[in-house]
């Protein structure tokens, strides 16, 4: 690649063969001139902007069930030569993208660790799924505390577990990497998938956040269901990221400038900078604890940037953008709530007015967008005054539901209501979950309600029955 | 005013029209579901989503798709328990599950079938009623392709069946689609005469509609007592064989008349259902003589793709969706 440079880093240190950001850009072949409508799946929606960013220069990943097509849609579209500059005398064409295929998930988590601590500038993308993703443990949790919020991890979900083997989607393997240091979003649908990714690096690498993001959206569900999608041209894609990075608090350094500048007038950002390794320091256990509040505090500084980006998207591309929660049924005071997530939300949303008319009851459905760091506050707003909520856990936990914890622990210690709080299983590993089960679930919701907790501390609904489920003693 | 019209005008009001499709594994159940969800999404109003349901089967086992299309938004992502369109790729399908299932009620639905049937055996067979469509594919892929590959003729019923899309359209939509898996030229050019062919096969009558209760889904009540560790008893058991999950049209045989086998146990490890029989040599190996093919064989071809001395072979069988049926 023709675009290295020599770099002196804040702290003196000379490097030849650092990436030369104003070279890659001028290297950009834009893949979409204009806004374009396109039948495609949701792994190919979460491709398409690494093809568009002229800051994705490298793109790495190791195949697994059903994350794979990320992987072929881009290592397709690099061959097919699209991103191809003019020929070197008597060598290749030089390319301004390239895709690393690697021996295995680990050594992917590890070269996107490298890649992107090489330069913070860049947007350094995989996508990877359930085992893999576990696969991954050692190098993501690092990633999680180490500033580089230039790393994006496209997690599709899939259950977590072997025994039995199900591809099907279910959020086990992204809940079970809550606390790896990843901004976790979920989403549904081609056009929330795309819309999700093109915000996603403007929050992670905003000067206060530094921290690296996972989108995520559901095996088979969603990784394989088509639909249309508006894609935006990529002169729009790479102009909002550029800005975002720009604005914020005004005068805010941007990664660019960290590495511009001689180093006196700017913070040293979290990790460390160009050539230098962001992984392995070692500091004792008291700086330890100093380094995770640090890391907390950037962690929560997404909640501000996230609506600071969203807004600016909204502004540019006309589309709802990146919400921490999304509410439906909301506009009259909802007697109860359905909290979930997922492609499933849909069909509840598709619902709500069947669900309404059935149980003659002001049913609201909220979609959690946003697990990492969970939006306990905003949610706590929205649930203040409803008289139930059902949450709906669709992976498998030993107590009452992952989702069920974020939801007791955002209501009871923020909202003050002891309303109360039904926790529902269903779509374990992908199971349908039909309109039955959803009627069911609103049902039972919506007698807490009136009746007060109904009994049971959590239910497994399966096509509208209770399939399994603990009573109270 | 027909079924297919009513189709286009509930579209025109607003509602969801929901497309089942039920086939084997490699069968191109897919390719249709995706052809024509792009056709439809070529009209800028209408919102398409269509997705497969499958699991880690292999090749012959059942699958299923779903498309679900409207105006403006779709938002539902539940599977499609009472299709307005009801697809049968493969007859075989059909003897394990009922392809029409929740398709009772009302005022009958779109049915189309990979069939030599006549739209009225068809029915009658499936206790169908609405519009039935049906369509001998597998000898019109035969014709063109050299293959029983049923998938564009079925796409042509659909297409014909459902009045939704214009046929031009349809096929810019698959020409699209074979681009897009870089199906070869010359071969993209045969399914393209294919479908064309096809448009004229296809048999269509309305029959009146049956009873709600003819298609209704068995209801879900337990998952009973489940081994540790997903250890199914499928494999090998004398109740489930997996014999059923096999292509239609061949089987696999073993032969090995002169003593042949080095015992190098490639197939014994590659074969899926662990049904292959052998002697174990101290010496030798494991000396291959023969394989529960009648029983488990899903014709996955491992076995005949691991053999380094080629004792396994495909080979014609009856065809198993018409002959079994017929003969009930």
């Amino acid at each position: 690649m023709a675009t290295l440079r020599r770099l002196v880093s804040p702290y003196g240190a000379t490097y030849d063969g650092a990436v030369d950001l104003g070279a890659l850009r001028a290297a950009h072949r834009p893949r979409y001139l204009e806004r374009t409508r396109k039948a495609v799946d949701g792994n190919t929606a979460a491709a398409i902007p690494f093809l568009q960013w002229w800051r994705s220069a490298i793109m790495a990943g190791f195949p697994i069930t059903p994350a794979t097509k990320w992987l072929e849609v881009l290592a397709r579209e690099v061959a097919a030569g699209h991103f191809d500059g003019p020929a070197a005398p008597g060598g290749l064409p030089s390319r301004s993208k390239r895709v690393k295929l690697l021996e295995s998930e680990h050594a992917v988590a590890d070269y996107v660790a490298g890649v992107a601590a090489a330069c913070r500038g860049l947007v350094v993308g995989t996508a990877t799924s359930s085992v893999g993703l576990d696969h991954m443990t050692e190098s993501v949790r690092s990633l999680g505390a180490s500033g580089l919020g230039n790393v994006i991890v496209v997690d599709v979900c899939r259950a977590t577990a072997n025994y039995p083997l199900c591809i099907e989607g279910d959020p086990s393997d992204l809940l079970g990497h809550r606390d790896d240091g990843f901004i976790q979003v979920m989403c549904r649908g081609v056009q929330q998938i795309y819309d999700t990714l093109v915000q996603l690096p403007a929050i992670g690498m905003h000067p206060r956040v530094l921290t690296p993001t996972m989108p995520s959206y559901y095996g088979i569900k969603d990784s394989h269901r088509s639909g249309t999608l508006v894609i935006e041209p990529d002169d729009q894609v790479n102009a909002f990221l550029d800005e975002a990075l720009r604005s914020g608090e005004g005068a805010a350094p941007v990664v660019e400038d960290f590495l511009a500048a001689e180093g006196a007038e700017h913070p040293t950002p979290p990790g460390l900078l160009d050539g230098d390794t962001a992984l392995g320091n070692c500091v004792t256990g008291d700086w330890f604890q100093g380094f995770k509040l640090a890391q907390k505090a950037r962690m929560a500084a997404t909640h501000e940037v996230m609506a600071e980006v969203a807004s600016a998207f909204e502004a540019r591309f006309g589309r709802p953008g990146l919400r921490p929660l999304e509410l439906h049924g909301f506009d009259d005071q909802p007697e109860i709530a359905l909290v979930c997530m997922g492609p499933d939300a849909g069909t509840a949303i598709h619902l709500l007015t069947r669900m309404r008319a059935e149980l003659g009851v002001r049913v609201g459905i909220a979609v959690v967008r946003l697990l990492t760091p969970f939006p306990a506050r905003a949610l706590a707003a929205a649930l203040e005054h409803v008289a139930a909520i059902g949450v709906v856990n669709n992976a498998h936990h030993h107590g009452r539901g992952h989702l069920t914890l974020d939801v007791e622990d955002a209501l009871h210690g923020l909202a003050r209501t002891r309303a109360p709080i039904e926790s529902y299983f269903c779509g374990l590993g992908g199971a349908d979950v039909s309109a039955a089960s959803w009627s069911h679930m609103a049902r039972i919701t919506a007698d807490a309600g009136t009746h007060g907790h109904a009994g049971r501390r959590w239910r497994l609904v399966h096509e509208g029955i209770e399939v399994g489920g603990e009573d109270l003693p | 005013m027909t079924s297919t019209a009513k189709l286009a005008a509930r579209l025109e009001r607003g509602e969801v029209i929901d497309v089942r499709g039920d086939g084997k594994a490699g069968g191109g159940l897919v390719l249709v579901m995706q052809a024509f969800g792009a056709a439809l999404a070529h009209d800028p109003r209408l919102a398409v989503h269509d997705w497969p349901l499958f699991s880690s089967a292999r090749r012959g086992a059942n699958v299923r798709a779903f498309l679900r299309v409207a105006r403006g938004q779709v938002e539902a992502s539940c599977q499609v328990v009472a299709p307005d369109v009801a697809l049968l790729m493969n007859e075989a399908a059909a003897l394990e599950i009922d392809f029409a299932e929740g398709t009772g009620a009302g005022e009958g639905a779109i049915y189309v079938l990979n069939t030599r049937s006549s739209p009225r055996d068809a029915a009658a067979r499936h206790r169908l009623g609405g519009v039935v469509a049906t369509i001998a594919g597998d000898d019109l892929g035969r014709d063109h392709l050299g293959r029983p590959l049923g998938n564009v003729p079925v796409f042509a019923a659909l297409v014909r069946a459902t009045g939704l899309v214009e046929a031009p359209l349809a096929r810019e939509a698959l020409a699209a689609n074979l681009a897009r898996r870089r199906i070869p030229a010359a071969l993209a050019a045969a399914n393209l005469t294919l479908f064309d062919d096809a448009l004229g096969h296809v048999r269509l009558a309305e029959f009146p509609p049956v009873l709600a209760s003819a298609h209704q889904a068995v209801r879900f009540t337990s998952y009973g007592v489940l081994p540790v560790g997903a250890q199914s008893p499928l494999r090998t058991s004398r109740e489930r064989q997996t014999s059923g999950y096999g292509r239609p049209g061949v089987k696999i045989e073993f032969a090995d008349p002169s003593g042949r086998c080095n015992g190098c146990s490639l197939c014994v490890v590659q074969c899926p259902d662990g049904i292959i029989e052998f002697v174990a040599d101290r010496s030798r190996g494991a000396i291959v003589h023969g394989a529960r093919f009648d029983t488990h064989c899903k014709a996955c071809r491992e076995c005949v793709a691991a053999c380094p001395l080629d004792l396994f072979r495909e080979v014609a069988a009856v065809t198993r969706p018409d002959a079994a049926i017929e003969e009930a």
